[in-house]
C-alpha cells in the first residue's frame, strides 16, 4: 500500500517582475517552465503515483491565455496523475483562470485534474486526497476545516494553501493553518503551498516544499516587482527557497512520511555583501567574484558594497561590470560606500584651483549635510567632479 | 609706452604739425573747436598701430590733405621699456609711401614698410586701437563706454592682475559647459529634450496607473460576483420557497373548492326543505280549512244544498288548476335547481380558461425574451466572426512577417557562418602576425637585454666608485667653512692681543714653553730670535738658564673667552674634520677637498642616475623580468609555432602570404553580413509591427467572444429554466389546445334561450299558480256561499266533503302531514349541522387571496433570481476580458521602473553637474574679486575723491574680469545705465584710468583723453582733476585733448600745449 509521490508548490508562473531588463525577465520567467520540466524528468526517472500542485500554480487569474495553455501542456504530459490545486494567487473565484481555455474543458481523460471542491478525492489505489481550494487571496478561515478524522483504512493526504500558524504575529486572514491539522483532522501528510521556503512540520506530516524556483533575493530592500497577495509582506515570501520540489513516501496508513527534498531550480540569486577599505580589498572583492561556485549562467548576483573607496577605483566598476556581464543579471550597488579621492588626486584635484574649491566645499557640506538626497547629490557632484578633472586633463 | 613727440604733415585739414617733448606725465593740448584735436589722437592711433602706410582703409584715403598737397606723413617718437623709438608712415600706396621704424637715434631704420606695423603692436602689446588695450587707453571722442576684455587684454591684466584661472580649470569650465549642454539651455532651463525624458515617465506611470486601476476593476468585479452569488443563493431560496408556498396554498383552495360545493349543497337543501315545510304546513293549513269549509259547507249546504254542486265543480276545476300551476312551480323549480349546478360549472370552466391565459402570457413572454437574447447572441456571434474572419489576413500577414524574418535570419546565418568561416583566417593570420611580430621582436629582446646587463655592470662599478668618496654632505662643509672662518678670525684677534716675548739667545738651546696651557719644545739657534706669543701666562724653562713666569694682569678678561670660544672651535673643527675623514694635515685644502668631492659625488650620482634612468627605459620592467620576458616568448614561439601547425624551421611569413589579403574578403562579408542583419531587422521590424496588429486584432476578437459566451450562457440559463424555444412552443400549443378545449367545454355547458328565461318561466308559473289560488279561493267563496246556499241542498255539503277528502286522499291527511314535517325539520336540523361543520374559517375565506399575493410575489421573486443571474454571467463575461491582464502590468510596470531609474540617476547626474556649475562660477566670481583687489582700490580711492564720501565699491564680471558695476554710497550703478552722461563719462573715465593703472606697473602707458569730463559740473570736474593728477603720479602718461585749456589750469605739473602755435613751428 505505500505510496511515492511529489509535492510542489508555489509555481508562480507568469510571475510579474518589474525590476529587471526585459531580456533578463524573458529569462526569469522560461526558468519556471524550465524548473517545472525538471520536475517532469523527476517523475520520469523515478516510480511516481502522482503529483501534487499545491497552490499558486500561476501569479494571478489574469496571467495570459499562452503561459495557461503552456502550463497546462506541461502537465498533461505527466507520466502520472497531477493534481492542481487553486492558491491564492489563483484563486476559484469569479474571471479565475481554471474557468477558462483549456482549464474550464479539463475532462477525466486529461492527466490533469484540478481540485475544486472540497470533496475526497481518489488519488490512486488506498490513497485520498483532501483538497482544500482557495476560493479568495484572504480568509480566516482554516481551509481543512472540512475534513473530518475517520478510521485509516486508505493514506489520507490533505492538500492545502494557507499560513502555518506557529508563530503569534501570523496575520489572522491568511487562510489559517493549526499546527496539529495532521492530528487533528486524522491525516498522513499535508502538502502545504504558500510559504516559499521549504519548511517542515509535526515530525514531518506537514510540509511546505518552497518554489520550485527561486524568486527573489533574501533582502527585502531589494524590489523585484513581486508582491504577496497576502495582507502583510512576511518574511516567509522573502526568497530563500532554492527552487526545490519534494518526493514523499507513505508505506502506509498511519506510517511517517519519508521526505527527500529535490533541487529542480533553474537559477541562482546570488547576495553578496563586500566591505572594502581600499583597493586591495575592491580587488580581491571582485577577483572571488570572478570566479563563481556556481555557474554564471544560472546566477543573479547582487553586490552589495560598503566601506571606504578610493575615488579612481570608481572608474574601474565599468570594467568590472563587464567582466560580471558573464552572469544572468548582475549589480553593484555602492550607495553605501564612501569614495575617497587619494591625497593625491586631493592635492592634484586642490592645486587645480576652482575646481579644487568646489571640491573642498562639497565635501565640507558632506560632512555637515544631513539630508539624504543633498547627500546623494553631493556625492555624486564630487565623482562627477572628479571625472571631469580627469577629462579636463586627458 | 610714453609718447614723446609727434609730428603731422598734410594730414587732412591740417597742413602741419609738431608736438615736442611731451612730458611722463600730463599733457593738455588745447585749441578751439575743429582746430584738429581729435585728427590728431586718430592720427596717432592710425599711425601707430592700425593702418599700414599702404592701407586701402577708407580712413586711410580720407587722410588726404583737404587743400592738396603732399602725401599724409605721421612721426611719432615713443619711449618702450626705456628704449626711444621713432616712427615715420607716409601714407601712400606709390612711389613717395612708406613706413620705417627706428631705434634710439640710429639713423638707419630696424624695420620698414609693412612690417613697421606689427613690429610697433608687437612692442606695444595693441593690435588695435578699437579693441582691447588700445580701446582701453585711447578711446575715441565721447566714447564713456569700458571696451570688452579680448584676449590680449585679459591675458595682460591676468598676468598683472594674478587672476588665477589655470588652464586646467579652463579645460575643466569647457568640459562641465559641455556636459550641461545635455540637460539645461544656455539660460539654465530645462532642454527640450530631458523635459521630454521626464515627461514620457510621467505618461508611462500614468499607464501603469491605469492598467492598476483596472485590475482593481477586475478586483471589484470578483467582489461583487462573490456577494451576488451569494445573493443569487438566497433569490433562488426564496423563489423556491415561494414555488412551495404557492403549491400548498393551491392544494388547500382546491380542497375548499369541494367544502364551498357542499355547503352550497347544504343550504340549497336547506332552503327546499323550508319550502317544503312551507309546503307541508301551507297544506296541513289547507287541510284544516277544508275541513273548516266542509263543515261550513255542511252547514252551507244546509242552507244551500241545491247549489252546492255547481260550485262543488268550479272548485273542483280551479283546485285541478292549482294544482297543476303548483306543478309547474315544482318542475321549474327543480329545473332552476339543475341549472344552478351547470353554472356552477361554467365558472369553473372560466377560472380555468383564466388561469390557461396566464400561463399563456407567461410562455409568450418567455419566449419573447428568449428570442431577444438570441438576437443579441447572434449579434455578438456576428460581431466574433467578423472580428475572427478579420484576424485571419493578419494571421497572414503574420505568417508571412514571419516567413521573411525566417528567411532574412537565415541569410543572416549564412552570412555569419561566412563571418565565422573568415574570423577563423583572420584569427589565424593574426596568430601568424604575432608569430612574426615575436620572431621580430626576440633578437631586439636579446640585443636590449645584453646592453640592459652591459648598463647594470657600468651602474654597480658606479656605486662602488661612489661609495668609495669620502663624505661630503652640504651642512657639514658649510659648518666647516664657518669654524674655520670663525676659528681663522678669533685666533687672529687673539694673535693680536697676544704680547710677543722674543727670546734671543747668546747660543744654541732648547726651549721648554708652556704658554696659555699649551706646551711645547724649541731649539732656539744663537742670535736668532725667537717669538712667544702669549696671551695670559707663559712658562719658558730655558736649558741652562732657568724658568721665567710670565703673567698678564685680570683686566684682559674677555681674552679668556675668546680662548674659550677658541678652543670650543677648534673641538668642533676636530670633530668635523673626524667626520668628514679629512686630513688632520692637510687643513688648508679642507674646503676644496669636500667640493670636489661632491663635484665628483655629484657628477657620479647624475652619472648613475643618468646609467640608472637609461636601465630603466631600456627595461623599464627590469633586466630579470626581461630575462623572463625573453625565455618566456622564446617557448612561447616554439609552442606557438607548434599551436600554429608550423615546423619550428619554417617562415610564419610564408604562411602568413599563404593566407593572402583578407581585407577585401572582410570587407565583402562584412557587407554582406550587415546587408543581411538590416534586412533581418527590417523583417523583425515588419514582424512585430504584423505581430502587434494580429494580437490587437486577435485580442479584440477574444473579448467579442467573450462577450458571445456571455451572451450564450445567458441563454443557456433562460434555457435551462424555460426549457428553450421548442418546449415553450410547444407548452404554448398545449395551452392553446386547452383553451379550445375549454370553449368547446363552455359552449357545451353553455345555456340556452329557454333555460335562460326559466327564471322568468317560474316567476310567470308562480303568478299562474297564485291566479289559480285566487281562481281557487273565490270558488271556494262561491262553493261557500252555494254551500251557504245549501244550507238548504245537502248537495252542496257532499260535494265539499268530496273536495276534502280528495284532499286528504291526496296529503295523506294531517297526520301524515305532520309525520312529514317532523321529517323535514329533523332534516333541517341534520343540514345545520353539517352547515355548522363545513362552515369556512376567517383563513380559509383569505386563502385564495393569500394565493394571488404569493403569486405575485414569486413572479418578483422570479425576476430577482433571474436579473442577479444575468448579471452573474455579465461579470463572468466582463471578468474573461481580464486574461493577460497581469502580464501587461509587469511589462508597463517594469518599464516604468527602467524608465523612473533612469530619469532619477540623469536628473542625479544633471543636478550634480549644476551644482559643481554654480559653485564654480562663484569660486571664480570670489577669484576675480580677489584678483581684482589693484582696480578695485583704484576705483575706491578716487570714488572717495569725486564723491567726497566713504562706502564705494565696485563690482567685477567674473568672466569678462571687467567692472559690472559701481555701488556708490546707498545706489548701485551700472556704467552703461548711469542716470547722467556727466555721471557716465566720469564713472567711465576713473575705471578706465584704474585699469590703465594696473596696465603700467610694468611699463608706462599713454592714456589719451580726446575732450573729456566735457559734461562734468565744476566741482566735480575739479574732484577729476585731482583724480587725473594722482593717476599720473602712477606711472601714466595722460594727454588730455580740450577745447577749453582753463579747465585744467589747476593740474599741478601739467604741461599745456597750444595746438594752433603747434601748426605754425615748423
Amino acid at each position: 500500500m505505500a505510496v511515492e509521490f511529489l509535492h510542489i508548490a508555489d509555481l508562480h508562473l507568469g510571475l510579474r517582475i518589474t525590476r529587471f531588463d526585459e531580456s533578463v525577465v524573458g529569462k526569469l520567467q522560461e526558468a519556471r517552465f524550465q524548473a517545472l520540466e525538471n520536475v517532469l524528468n523527476e517523475a520520469r526517472n523515478r516510480p511516481t503515483a502522482f503529483a501534487l500542485i499545491a497552490g499558486d500554480l500561476f501569479d494571478d487569474n489574469s496571467v495570459d491565455l499562452a503561459t495557461s495553455e503552456r502550463a497546462h501542456n506541461l502537465l498533461n504530459s505527466f507520466p502520472c496523475p497531477v493534481f492542481v490545486l487553486p492558491g491564492n494567487h489563483d484563486p476559484l473565484c469569479a474571471g479565475s483562470v481554471w474557468h477558462r481555455t483549456p482549464w474550464k474543458h479539463l475532462t477525466s481523460d486529461n492527466t490533469v485534474r484540478v481540485l475544486c471542491e472540497r470533496t475526497p478525492v481518489q488519488a490512486t489505489v488506498g490513497v485520498t486526497l483532501f483538497p482544500c481550494p482557495v476560493t479568495a487571496k484572504t480568509s480566516h478561515a482554516d481551509p481543512f476545516e472540512w475534513v473530518r478524522p475517520d478510521g485509516h483504512v486508505a493514506i489520507r493526504i490533505g492538500v492545502g494553501h494557507g499560513s502555518v500558524m506557529d508563530r503569534a504575529q501570523l496575520p489572522e486572514d491568511d487562510h489559517p493553518i493549526p499546527l496539529d491539522t495532521p492530528a487533528r483532522r486524522g491525516l498522513d501528510y499535508v502538502a502545504l503551498g504558500h510559504w516559499h521556503s521549504e519548511r517542515r512540520f509535526a515530525d514531518d506530516r506537514m510540509a511546505y516544499p518552497g518554489t520550485h524556483e527561486q524568486m527573489r533575493f533574501a533582502d527585502a530592500g531589494f524590489a523585484s516587482g513581486w508582491q504577496a497577495y497576502s495582507s502583510k509582506q512576511l518574511d516567509e515570501f522573502a526568497g530563500a527557497g532554492f527552487g526545490n520540489a519534494l518526493r514523499v513516501t507513505i508505506t502506509a496508513p498511519g506510517a511517517k512520511p519519508e521526505i527527500e527534498s529535490l533541487s529542480v531550480g533553474k537559477f541562482r540569486w546570488r547576495e553578496e555583501r563586500r566591505e572594502v577599505m581600499n583597493a586591495d580589498d575592491f580587488n580581491r572583492a571582485f577577483a572571488e567574484l570572478a570566479q563563481p561556485d556556481t555557474p554564471t549562467e544560472r546566477t543573479l548576483l547582487r553586490v552589495k558594497l560598503t566601506g571606504v573607496l578610493p575615488i579612481e577605483q570608481i572608474a574601474r566598476l565599468d570594467g568590472i561590470k563587464a567582466m560580471l556581464s558573464r552572469y544572468v543579471w548582475h549589480d553593484i550597488e555602492h550607495a553605501s560606500l564612501s569614495l575617497a579621492p587619494s591625497d593625491s588626486d586631493v592635492a592634484a584635484l586642490r592645486g587645480r584651483g576652482m575646481s579644487g574649491r568646489v571640491l573642498t566645499r562639497i565635501e565640507s557640506e558632506l560632512a555637515s549635510s544631513a539630508d539624504p538626497a543633498r547627500k546623494a547629490v553631493l556625492e555624486h557632484a564630487r565623482l562627477v567632479l572628479y571625472r571631469l578633472s580627469k577629462e579636463a586633463e586627458a | 609706452m610714453i609718447l614723446t613727440n609727434l609730428t603731422l604733415k598734410d594730414w587732412k585739414h591740417l597742413k602741419h604739425v609738431t608736438l615736442s617733448d611731451l612730458v611722463p606725465g600730463i599733457n593738455v593740448i588745447y585749441g578751439p573747436n575743429k582746430s584738429g584735436k581729435s585728427t590728431l589722437a586718430e592720427a596717432i592711433r592710425i599711425a601707430l598701430v592700425d593702418r599700414d602706410h599702404s592701407s586701402n582703409a577708407e580712413d586711410v584715403k580720407a587722410l588726404e590733405p583737404w587743400s592738396g598737397g603732399d602725401i599724409p606723413t605721421a612721426e611719432i617718437g615713443f619711449v618702450v621699456k626705456d628704449a626711444s623709438w621713432r616712427l615715420a608712415k607716409c601714407f601712400s600706396k606709390n612711389k613717395g609711401g612708406g613706413a620705417a621704424l627706428y631705434e634710439s637715434s640710429s639713423s638707419e631704420p630696424t624695420t620698414r614698410d609693412r612690417e613697421v606695423t606689427r613690429q610697433v603692436a608687437s612692442l606695444l602689446g595693441v593690435e588695435d586701437s578699437g579693441k582691447g588695450i588700445g580701446a582701453l587707453l585711447w578711446p575715441k571722442q565721447g566714447d564713456a563706454a569700458l571696451p570688452n576684455v579680448d584676449q590680449p587684454l585679459g591675458d595682460a591684466l591676468r598676468q598683472l592682475l594674478g587672476v588665477q584661472i589655470s588652464a586646467g580649470d579652463v579645460e575643466f569650465q569647457r568640459v562641465l559647459a559641455e556636459r550641461l549642454k545635455s540637460w539645461f539651455t544656455p539660460n539654465g532651463k530645462p532642454t527640450k529634450e530631458f523635459s521630454a525624458r521626464d515627461e514620457a515617465a510621467k505618461e508611462q506611470r500614468k499607464a501603469v496607473e491605469d492598467l492598476r486601476e483596472k485590475r482593481e476593476q477586475g478586483n471589484r468585479l470578483v467582489s461583487e460576483h462573490a456577494d451576488k452569488k451569494t445573493e443569487h443563493a438566497k433569490a433562488h431560496q426564496a423563489v423556491e420557497q415561494t414555488r412551495r408556498t404557492i403549491s400548498d396554498l393551491e392544494s388547500r383552495v382546491r380542497a375548499l373548492e369541494g367544502r364551498k360545493q357542499q355547503i352550497k349543497d347544504v343550504k340549497q337543501q336547506q332552503n327546499e326543505n323550508n319550502e317544503k315545510q312551507q309546503g307541508v304546513n301551507s297544506e296541513i293549513e289547507g287541510l284544516r280549512a277544508k275541513s273548516d269549509a266542509v263543515k261550513q259547507a255542511e252547514e252551507r249546504a244546509a242552507e244551500a244544498a241545491t247549489s252546492i254542486e255547481p260550485l262543488k265543480l268550479t272548485l273542483d276545476a280551479r283546485a285541478n288548476d292549482l294544482k297543476l300551476a303548483t306543478d309547474d312551480v315544482t318542475r321549474l323549480e327543480q329545473e332552476l335547481k339543475a341549472l344552478e349546478t351547470r353554472k356552477a360549472r361554467i365558472a369553473a370552466i372560466q377560472q380555468r380558461q383564466a388561469q390557461n391565459n396566464k400561463e399563456q402570457e407567461a410562455a409568450t413572454a418567455d419566449l419573447a425574451d428568449l428570442k431577444r437574447k438570441s438576437d443579441e447572441l447572434t449579434q455578438a456571434d456576428k460581431a466574433f466572426t467578423e472580428a475572427a474572419i478579420g484576424v485571419e489576413p493578419l494571421k497572414k500577414a503574420l505568417d508571412r512577417a514571419e516567413a521573411a524574418l525566417k528567411e532574412a535570419g537565415e541569410k543572416v546565418t549564412k552570412a555569419e557562418a561566412a563571418d565565422k568561416e573568415l574570423r577563423k583566417l583572420e584569427a589565424r593570420a593574426q596568430v601568424l602576425r604575432d608569430l612574426a611580430n615575436l620572431e621580430t621582436a626576440l633578437p631586439r629582446i636579446r640585443e636590449a637585454l645584453a646592453q640592459a646587463r652591459a648598463t647594470e655592470q657600468r651602474l654597480a662599478n658606479l656605486r662602488q666608485e661612489l661609495a668609495a668618496i669620502g663624505p661630503c654632505d652640504d651642512s657639514d662643509k658649510q659648518r666647516l667653512e664657518e669654524v674655520l672662518d670663525e676659528l681663522r678670525a678669533v685666533e687672529a684677534e687673539l694673535s693680536a692681543a697676544a704680547i710677543a716675548v722674543t727670546l734671543v739667545p747668546e747660543a744654541d738651546t732648547s726651549v721648554s714653553i708652556k704658554a696659555d696651557g699649551e706646551s711645547r719644545d724649541e731649539s732656539l739657534n744663537a742670535r736668532v730670535p725667537y717669538k712667544v706669543p702669549v696671551l695670559q701666562e707663559a712658562e719658558l724653562e730655558l736649558t741652562g738658564w732657568g724658568t721665567v713666569r710670565i703673567k698678564r694682569g685680570e683686566a684682559a678678561g674677555t681674552l679668556s673667552e675668546q680662548r674659550t670660544r677658541r678652543d670650543k672651535l677648534r673641538r668642533e673643527l676636530d670633530a668635523l674634520r673626524v667626520k668628514l675623514a679629512l686630513d688632520e694635515l692637510d687643513q688648508g685644502n679642507w674646503v676644496s677637498e669636500l667640493a670636489s668631492r661632491k663635484a665628483t659625488r655629484q657628477s657620479k650620482v647624475g652619472e648613475a642616475k643618468q646609467l640608472a634612468e637609461d636601465l630603466k627605459k631600456q627595461v623599464p620592467e627590469g633586466v630579470e623580468a626581461l630575462e623572463s620576458t625573453l625565455q618566456r616568448e622564446e617557448s612561447q614561439l616554439t609552442e606557438r609555432k607548434q599551436a600554429a601547425g608550423l615546423e619550428q624551421s619554417a617562415s610564419v611569413a610564408e604562411a602568413l602570404a599563404a593566407l593572402g589579403d583578407l581585407s577585401a574578403h572582410r570587407s565583402e562579408v562584412n557587407a554582406k553580413l550587415e546587408r543581411a542583419r538590416e534586412e533581418r531587422d527590417a523583417a523583425d521590424k515588419a514582424g512585430n509591427t504584423a505581430a502587434k496588429t494580429h494580437l490587437d486584432a486577435d485580442k479584440r476578437a477574444q473579448d467579442l467572444k467573450g462577450k458571445a459566451d456571455a451572451a450564450r450562457g445567458l441563454i443557456e440559463d433562460t434555457k435551462k429554466r424555460t426549457g428553450g424555444e421548442e418546449a415553450l412552443n410547444k407548452r404554448l400549443d398545449t395551452l392553446a389546445d386547452a383553451t379550445r378545449k375549454l370553449a368547446e367545454e363552455l359552449d357545451k355547458e353553455q345555456l340556452t334561450e329557454e333555460e335562460r328565461r326559466l327564471p322568468d318561466r317560474l316567476n310567470d308559473a308562480n303568478t299562474a299558480r297564485d291566479n289559480a289560488q285566487q281562481q281557487l279561493d273565490k270558488s271556494q267563496a262561491g262553493h261557500k256561499a252555494a254551500v251557504e246556499a245549501h244550507e238548504k241542498a245537502k248537495s252542496a255539503v257532499q260535494a265539499a266533503k268530496a273536495v276534502f277528502e280528495a284532499e286528504v286522499m291526496r296529503t295523506g291527511g294531517e297526520v301524515a302531514l305532520r309525520a312529514r314535517l317532523n321529517d323535514l325539520q329533523k332534516a333541517a336540523a341534520t343540514r345545520n349541522e353539517e352547515l355548522a361543520k363545513l362552515q369556512l374559517t376567517p383563513e380559509e375565506e383569505r386563502l385564495e387571496e393569500t394565493l394571488r399575493s404569493e403569486r405575485e410575489a414569486l413572479k418578483t421573486r422570479e425576476k430577482r433570481e433571474r436579473d442577479i443571474s444575468d448579471r452573474l454571467r455579465q461579470i463572468e463575461g466582463e471578468l474573461a476580458q481580464f486574461e493577460g491582464l497581469h502580464g501587461q502590468l509587469a511589462a508597463a510596470e517594469q518599464k516604468l521602473a527602467g524608465m523612473e531609474a533612469a530619469r532619477d540617476r540623469e536628473k542625479l547626474d544633471a543636478d550634480a553637474h549644476k551644482l559643481i556649475a554654480d559653485w564654480f562660477k562663484e569660486e571664480r566670481d570670489k577669484a576675480t574679486e580677489r584678483s581684482m583687489a589693484p582696480v578695485s582700490e583704484h576705483v575706491q580711492r578716487w570714488l572717495r575723491i569725486l564723491n567726497n564720501s566713504d562706502g564705494a565699491s565696485v563690482q567685477f564680471s567674473g568672466e569678462s574680469l571687467m567692472a559690472d558695476s559701481l555701488r556708490l554710497a546707498e545706489r548701485s550703478v551700472s556704467l552703461e545705465t548711469a542716470t547722467s552722461y556727466g555721471e557716465r563719462e566720469q564713472l567711465g573715465t576713473l575705471v578706465r584710468l584704474a585699469y590703465a593703472c594696473v596696465l603700467a606697473k610694468d611699463e608706462p602707458q599713454a592714456v589719451i583723453l580726446d575732450d573729456p569730463l566735457a559734461h562734468s559740473d565744476a566741482t566735480r570736474h575739479r574732484r577729476m582733476l585731482d583724480v587725473l593728477a594722482d593717476a599720473s603720479k602712477r606711472n601714466l602718461q595722460i594727454i588730455i585733448l580740450t577745447c577749453h585749456p582753463e579747465r585744467f589750469d589747476q593740474l599741478l605739473g601739467a604741461k599745456h600745449f597750444d595746438l594752433e602755435q603747434a601748426k605754425t613751428i615748423s
